[in-house]
């Protein structure tokens, strides 16, 4: 079959039209493809209106190709994946030394200061009743350790607050890059 | 292709497991389109029109599950083949999988009347 028919061209031109919304490459490799179809269709004894009848309109084929390669959900996945996998590898290379540096300093400020307070406010406690076997373990007046302690409880109290909300950012930006991304148009 | 009472349910059907056949048929080896085409449509039941195969092997291409290369054609054009990726025969053993659970799960509904 000469592939410059009328009716063939007149075919593909409706088709390119249809995949118009298709990247360059695509629409070639599909023009070429139907091309290539009714060249081994006719060549194998089919009549050529025959052909063009089984491959229906142009139009309706042009959109079958738009809605399997632009509306489709799993367009694009590996090219997504691979941007994924990029961001995780840049969250980490960018998250890694504020995070270990917020955890030390965050975790060890927290749990130390509410330790601290909370024994500092139990002796003074027990030293102003007069009943702490080791006077003046503290070297501070009672009245003193019982203010002081709860205050220490605060500053710690803060820091882990603090380091809780870090972490729960953190892992929203790490969650976030593990979602799936939805298919975009492939025409952008 | 006929048009039967329960023709649009078969058409679903046959959409749902043409990705399937089409990646099993090129499990062994590589194939071009209007081989691909004509080969389902001597499938009966699910055979499939021009107008879809050709936009589904586009896809499974976009989706990288099949790859392409050209090779001379006796007669005509040169010829685009489509073969399998390792992400497609991944791909294929997971379809395979799921469609085996199915096919027992409508068994054991259908046929031997398990469900009510």
């Amino acid at each position: 079959m000469n592939q410059q028919h009328p009716v063939v061209e007149r075919y593909v031109t409706h088709l390119e039209t249809a995949i118009g919304g298709l990247d360059p490459a695509d629409r070639r490799e599909v023009l070429q493809e139907i091309r290539n179809h009714i060249a081994e269709a006719t060549a194998a004894g089919r009549p050529l209106d025959v052909v063009i009848k089984s491959l229906g309109p142009a139009d309706a084929l042009g959109r079958a190709y738009a809605v399997e390669l632009l509306l489709h959900p799993q367009n694009d996945r590996p090219r997504h994946a691979a941007e994924r996998w990029f961001r995780i590898v840049g969250l980490v290379v960018v998250l890694s030394i504020p995070t270990l540096v917020a955890v030390s300093t965050l975790g060890s400020v927290g749990i130390s200061f509410v330790a601290s307070g909370l024994f500092t406010f139990v002796v003074g406690v027990l030293e102003a009743a007069g009943v702490f076997p080791w006077p003046h373990l503290i070297d501070l007046p009672p009245v003193v350790t019982i203010f002081l302690g709860p205050a220490m409880v605060v500053v710690g109290a803060v820091a882990l607050v603090a380091l809780r909300f870090y972490i729960r950012s953190v892992v929203r930006a790490v969650r976030t890059s593990l979602a799936p991304i939805r298919a975009v148009d492939r025409s952008q | 292709m006929t048009v039967t009472p329960s023709g649009d349910w078969t058409s679903q059907l046959r959409r749902g497991v043409l990705e399937l056949c089409i990646l099993r048929l090129l499990r062994h080896r590589p194939s071009y389109g209007y081989e691909i085409v004509t080969t389902l449509e001597a499938l009966g039941p699910l055979a499939a029109g021009e107008n879809t195969v050709y936009p589904l092997l586009r896809r499974l291409k976009a989706d990288h599950y099949l790859e392409t290369f050209t090779r001379e054609s006796p007669a005509g054009p040169p010829r685009q083949y489509y073969r399998l990726t390792q992400e497609g025969r991944r791909r294929l053993g997971a379809i395979e999988k799921d469609w085996g659970e199915m096919v027992q799960a409508v068994e054991r509904a259908v046929v031997k009347g398990e469900v009510a």
